[in-house]
């Protein structure tokens, strides 16, 4: 299949987002009004001026919420806060109105008496006052304090990294509409519906099985819909419960990214030993991550940090703490790469320092050397410091095919040359690896149900837990599904997301959208195809145009030694399907699909099932930090040259050669829109996306035109993407990989690349460069021309 | 004359005639809520993502033949997000919509078996096959923006495929955060302008242009009242004596010509808009006038029409020019927008005072003409007085024994506001008889430095005195400009920047010399 069908109503601008919806007569909007202070005491809600707005029609606080906190782990977050304030921008109260116009005009009448307090803004400060949301069992192996002692070389410092605005195009956006009873539907922008149908519940006092939430789509996520979504449904959902209204929350881009959870900015004290050529041997990290004002998802990710923090790379001893730190500022939640690229990053921008300083104590070495020194082997050194084993290696191939297709070599020696003359601009080059761990890293998350409907025209409805939020796994489904049942693609429609089809699913989040709800609409076709089969069987063997009434067995799991069911197996096994064509394997005859499936249904024997999935073979003990955290890693390298302005400090991407290893990708096309983006992603974090706040705690860039994700002129001036195409993975759907977050790991090649370029200009012991490189960041790292 | 008491227009080749307080909501608005075409999407509501593209072509509206006024009919790219309602008169508006089928993309009467709904645009046809479209929320943005592209290209007579450089400038108004560009690059290197269909042959027939070249010679005069019963006013002046005339009777009227900041104004609840006049219907206002010394250029003239005509005569600027904004703002934005906004990072207003420009102002006192470097009063101060509108910029000439040097440094290349801006002109033959330093965004307005322009005059003009001026002035600087911290950079970022630049000019001044040395 080469056009997803998605997307030819994309570009005819037809696929409806939740915005686009037709307002219903009568319909509200709703929109909350947020604290002026970071930190605070809620002394009282004035809203008598706001309701007198013509159309304005309530204002509700936490008081009218059956339960206001929630939170996926801890529950410790207000949805409309009761009385301490935890972040600037939060909302207060949630007014409703007949139309935008009155909403706008009311939301700036509200008026709060609050007590101020002192707010914690800054990692330093919350580490310093030991604010702390978490603190897990530390991840050890070897002996770290000698390993450090018998180091050649050792380095020590802190390594800052700033947090990411998701920026995704659609805002959070949600519409509630009250149904019979006190039920009440939600359709929401939202990665997790199963955890917004959780919330809304909670917060008006109903039960789980009077909630519905339903996800067709979201025009982009990246994370921030993972937990972030329900909240704002549910402020949608109090109005619609209450008012007996249909009820829409669309947030403005400015609102969303103001009041939203962003990446976590880290703080890394780092102290690493290495040898003469580079071989690392100790590494000894604190983690300090910044979650913000509320738990969310942050010990997760700080956990995937953690499970991160070696990179590609091998270490003999190590020792890593970690902290979830609270401040006063928006709930950090996830983010593509969910705590690993920042881990991830740490170690490949210490192996610039650890190159630099090699150099400066006379034994010089190119940073790509000490990579490959100390890359995960294939048959040793091939065990990650929690105890798992890299099976199937490919980085050491990955790391060989970027190398040479980027002619690292060749731009290595012209970047000498280049940056020896020129007076203006300094080039850099680097490689740097991904070693991403795929499954959740909370277990009971990696289990996934499908809902698979065959249709008397043979056509398929398949419903999984999985959201579309332009990942492609809408697409990915389909074909597992197509080719499990052995009919072409476009036989089969993946239908919308909803707690009424698919009840306690996971989050589409850690990369697993496919692997895990592809693989258990899998096994619904299995089912399905197991019993239709039969049938095939029957009527191939038939002597007569009228047959008897059709028994079918259904598919077991267990080896059985029934009689009737190894009768049934047999069977099923003298016939093929494929391409919609049902072969009687012993007599070559063939039947179309559509009459077999009808023939099925005339016989009483159903045509539909249901399938679940758990990922299998994990086996982790966190109070330990060992054992098997991942299913499988998702592995590649890439390759950046970079070209810094030494006059203003601007960066360009001028090449990035990627090669990674997704398996058997199950649709070429959207893995390497996967590819490009997550990498063009990541380079944005690495350079110009920078979170700018105020001495108060208010976010000062809010809106693209002073936060600067990247525009169609960042994107690297040479671009190449290649697959190392393998067999390998044999437990997967169709033997692929996951592919969601792994390459936003590889922009921090684009980072270390401008540390290679100010390592010619810099002579000091370690460039001490912070995630983003802004032009400011890097200008004044550039001593200044002497005159 | 008699003045009409609605607007003109015509959206996806059905006629719109409109009044009410509809006039000054966003066209994205108008377009989602009001006729329910939600393919155009709204994402900043400031004009800086592109998600609410959609094409626009004016009626011709000069009768000299400049590149303002050629071709009426040209489609361009315009954010609809921050572009009000009433500023639609007399043009013709195409959404992603219009582009496969009728108003709403609906299918027309027929028999069943001849509608065939998967018809595409041969842009959205290539966006799909390339993969160019992932959660797509900004694809209906890149579609039409990339529509854009290829009506300009045809109506430069290209037939081939782009250049990827090409590419990138007229999508540089666009965001995406899915694909990372390439697979939309992709797309649109596999278009050729020869093979596609321009919309000009199913959009804005002669008929229609006539019939609104014919209603924007009459005023429109609309008074009409919002939500909360406040009176709102609408006018849209034909003359500029009438302009004149109008601004002096109301007092709190906001103008408008190109209208891409006010929305941006409105939206983030800056301001309320309740009277408004828009210059657009003034012809004279749509001219570049060229004489031997100077150019003139109109109130109504947009960038991209201002650049189209700088592309001969003065590279710098227009290189200057591409990298700011983007080619939807450029398209409706104008010189003169960006002057009387007065801002201190206004990234024209630097090259303006160094080049001596005047702004035209015209009053109820009469015509004059300000020097662009007494312009500025204070943040966002103007030396206009009360009843004066600005009519145009009169900008000299460089001249062959004169050099001219602009920079901009700003977080991200392209589409971003500056840190610091910085335009040099130095001038004579053996020594220097004219010498212009202004930097942007180190104050509270665009800084000239008169006195160390005039301690330059007589020095020799030589590679190595220029450049040793130019690094007397780097050591010195921070006596000279007070910068400020903020969220594009600070304080100390920005006079590292203000001596890194001055250095940069004076290698760069010192190479150009250098190369014209007999």
């Amino acid at each position: 299949m080469k056009t997803p069908a998605n997307v030819i109503s994309h570009v005819r601008g037809e696929s409806e987002f939740i915005d686009d919806i037709p307002p219903m007569q009568g319909e509200l909007y709703v929109g909350y009004v947020g604290s002026p202070v970071a930190h605070g005491e809620l002394l009282g809600v004035e809203a008598t001026e706001a309701l007198k707005v013509p159309g304005v029609r309530a204002c509700f606080t936490a008081s009218d919420l059956h339960h206001t906190n929630w939170g996926t782990i801890v529950q410790d977050q207000p949805l409309l806060v009761e009385k301490e304030i935890g972040h600037i921008d939060e909302p207060i109260c949630v007014l409703a109105a007949e139309t935008r116009e009155a909403l706008e005009i009311a939301r700036r009448l509200v008026k709060f008496e609050i007590k101020q307090k002192p707010a914690i803004l800054t990692l330093d400060e919350a580490i310093a006052k030991k604010s702390f949301l978490h603190a897990p069992p530390p991840f050890k192996r070897g002996n770290i304090e000698a390993g450090l002692k018998n180091s050649r070389h050792r380095l020590k410092g802190v390594f800052h990294i700033g947090g990411q605005e998701h920026f995704y195009l659609e805002s959070q956006a949600s519409i509630a509409y009250p149904l019979d009873g006190q039920q009440v539907k939600i359709v929401s922008s939202s990665q997790h519906p199963t955890e917004t149908q959780h919330v809304v519940a909670h917060a008006l006092g109903l039960t789980y099985n009077q909630v519905i939430c339903e996800v067709r789509r979201m025009g982009g996520a990246f994370g921030g819909k993972e937990s972030q979504a329900a909240p704002f449904a549910a402020m949608a959902a109090l109005v619609a419960h209450r008012l007996r209204k249909p009820a829409r929350i669309v947030l403005t881009k400015d609102d969303d990214m103001k009041t939203t959870g962003k990446r976590h900015p880290f703080q890394t004290h780092y102290e690493v030993g290495f040898n003469d050529n580079g071989e690392i041997t100790a590494l000894k990290l604190k983690l300090y991550a910044d979650g913000g004002a509320y738990t969310d998802l942050s010990p997760s990710i700080l956990d995937r940090a953690m499970f991160h923090s070696d990179g590609s790379y091998y270490i003999e001893n190590v020792f890593i703490e970690g902290w979830v730190c609270k401040t006063h500022t928006h709930s950090n939640t996830a983010f593509r790469g969910f705590g690993g690229p920042q881990g991830a990053l740490l170690i490949e921008s210490l192996i610039e320092d650890i190159a630099q300083h090699l150099r400066q104590n006379g034994s010089p070495t190119d940073a790509a050397q000490i990579r490959l020194t100390n890359l995960y082997g294939k048959e040793t050194r091939n065990t990650t410091h929690y105890g798992q084993l890299v099976e199937n290696n490919l980085l050491p191939d990955l790391f060989e095919k970027a190398l040479k297709s980027s002619s690292y070599l060749k731009r290595r020696k012209a970047i000498d040359q280049i940056n020896r003359d020129s007076e203006g601009l300094l080039h850099g080059l680097a490689i740097t690896g991904c070693k991403f761990g795929i499954s959740f890293t909370t277990r009971f998350l990696n289990q996934g149900n499908a809902l698979v409907h065959v249709h008397r025209d043979g056509t398929v409805q398949v419903s999984t837990g999985a959201t579309d939020m332009g990942q492609g796994v809408y697409t990915k489904i389909q074909i597992a599904t197509a080719r499990s049942l052995g009919i072409p693609d476009d036989m089969v429609f993946v239908t919308s997301t909803s707690t009424e089809k698919n009840a306690n699913t996971s989050p589409t989040a850690a990369s697993s959208g496919s692997d895990i709800n592809g693989m258990a609409a899998k096994v619904a076709c299995d089912k399905i195809l197991f019993r239709l089969k039969q049938v095939a069987a029957f009527a191939f063997e038939a002597k007569t145009a009228s047959i008897a009434e059709i028994e079918t067995l259904d598919w077991r799991n267990a080896d059985s030694e029934d009689e009737a069911y190894l009768r049934a197996c047999e069977k099923a096994h003298s016939v093929e399907i494929q391409n919609g064509i049902v072969t009687h394997l012993p007599t070559k005859r063939k039947k179309k699909w559509a009459d077999i499936v009808n023939l099925a249904y005339l016989n009483r024997v159903s045509i539909s099932d249901y399938g679940h999935m758990k990922t299998s073979g994990l086996a982790f003990d966190r109070s330990e930090a060992k054992g098997q955290a991942f299913k499988y890693f998702t592995t590649g390298a890439a390759v950046s040259e970079v070209s810094v302005d030494r006059f203003t400090g601007e960066v360009k991407i001028l090449s990035s050669h990627l090669a990674m290893d997704l398996g058997r990708p199950i649709h070429e096309g959207i893995d390497l829109g996967q590819v490009t983006g997550g990498f063009v992603q990541g380079a944005g974090w690495m350079l110009s996306e920078k979170l700018h706040y105020g001495s108060d705690g208010r976010l000062h860039s809010h809106s693209p035109t002073t936060y600067k994700i990247p525009n169609i002129q960042d994107t690297p001036r040479e671009f190449r993407v290649e697959f190392l195409e393998n067999d390998l993975n044999e437990d997967t759907i169709l033997r692929s990989k996951a592919v969601g977050e792994p390459p936003l790991l590889l922009s921090a090649s684009v980072f270390a690349a401008v540390k290679d370029a100010l390592r010619y200009v810099v002579s000091d012991e370690k460039i001490q460069l912070r995630v983003p490189a802004t032009p400011e960041e890097v200008l004044m790292k550039i001593p200044e021309y002497e005159l | 004359m008699k003045s009409r008491s609605e607007i003109t227009f015509y959206l996806n080749g059905q006629r719109q005639d409109l009044s009410g307080p509809d006039l000054l909501m966003p066209v994205a608005d108008f377009l989602r809520t009001r006729r329910l075409l939600t393919g155009t999407k709204i994402v900043c509501a400031e004009g800086d993502c592109g998600a609410c593209t959609a094409l626009i072509a004016h009626p011709e509206k000069s009768s000299t033949k400049t590149a303002a006024s050629r071709d009426g009919r040209h489609f361009q790219s315009l954010n609809t997000c921050i572009y009000p309602v009433l500023a639609l008169d007399g043009c013709h508006l195409v959404t992603v919509e219009g582009l496969t089928g009728g108003l709403a993309g609906e299918l027309t009467n027929g028999p069943a078996e001849k509608q065939k709904p998967a018809t595409l645009h041969p842009v959205q046809d290539a966006m799909a096959k390339c993969h160019g479209s992932q959660c797509g929320f900004c694809t209906p943005g890149f579609v039409c923006a990339m529509t854009a592209m290829i009506e300009e290209a045809q109506r430069k007579g290209k037939t081939g495929p782009l250049a990827e450089k090409k590419i990138k400038n007229a999508l540089t108004g666009n965001l995406c955060r899915c694909t990372g560009y390439l697979p939309i690059i992709e797309a649109a290197k596999t278009l050729e302008p020869a093979k596609i269909t321009s919309l000009r042959a199913r959009y804005f027939s002669k008929e229609e242009r006539g019939t609104l070249s014919k209603l924007t010679k009459q005023p429109v005069r609309i008074e009409t009242q919002n939500l909360l019963g406040e009176k709102l006013l609408i006018l849209l002046p034909t003359t500029m004596n009438d302009a004149v005339k109008l601004r002096a009777r109301y007092k709190d009227l906001k103008i408008v010509a190109g209208a891409t900041d006010l929305g941006v104004q409105v939206n983030k609840g800056r301001t309320k808009l309740q009277a408004v006049m828009s210059l657009q219907n003034i012809p004279s206002l749509w001219q570049i006038k060229r004489s031997k010394s100077t150019t003139l250029v109109g109130a109504r003239v947009s960038l991209t029409a201002l650049q189209q005509d700088l592309e001969k005569h003065d590279p710098e600027l227009n290189r200057i020019l591409n990298i700011f904004a983007s080619p939807q703002i450029k398209n409706t934005g104008t010189l003169v927008g960006n002057v009387v906004n007065g801002s201190p990072i206004g990234d024209t207003i630097p090259y303006l005072m160094a080049m001596d420009a005047k702004v035209l102002a015209r009053g109820p006192g009469g015509k004059r003409a300000i020097a662009m470097s007494e312009f500025y009063l204070g943040y966002k101060k103007l030396a206009l007085k009360p009843g004066e509108l600005v009519e145009g910029i009169e900008i000299p000439h460089l001249k062959n024994s004169e050099k001219i040097k602009l920079y901009k440094v700003s977080l991200r290349k392209d589409l971003d506001i500056s840190a610091v801006t910085l335009a040099i002109r130095l001038g004579g033959r053996k020594t220097i008889e004219t010498a212009r330093i202004v930097f942007g965004g180190v104050g509270p307005t665009v800084v000239r430095l008169k006195d160390v322009e005039k301690s330059w005059l007589g020095q020799s003009l030589t590679q190595e005195q220029v450049e040793t001026l130019l690094q007397d002035l780097s050591k010195q600087i921070a006596m000279k400009v007070n910068p400020i911290s903020d969220v594009r950079g600070s304080r100390d970022y920005r006079l590292r920047l203000c001596r890194s630049l001055l250095l940069k000019a004076g290698a760069e001044l010192k190479s150009e010399l250098r190369a014209e040395a007999p």
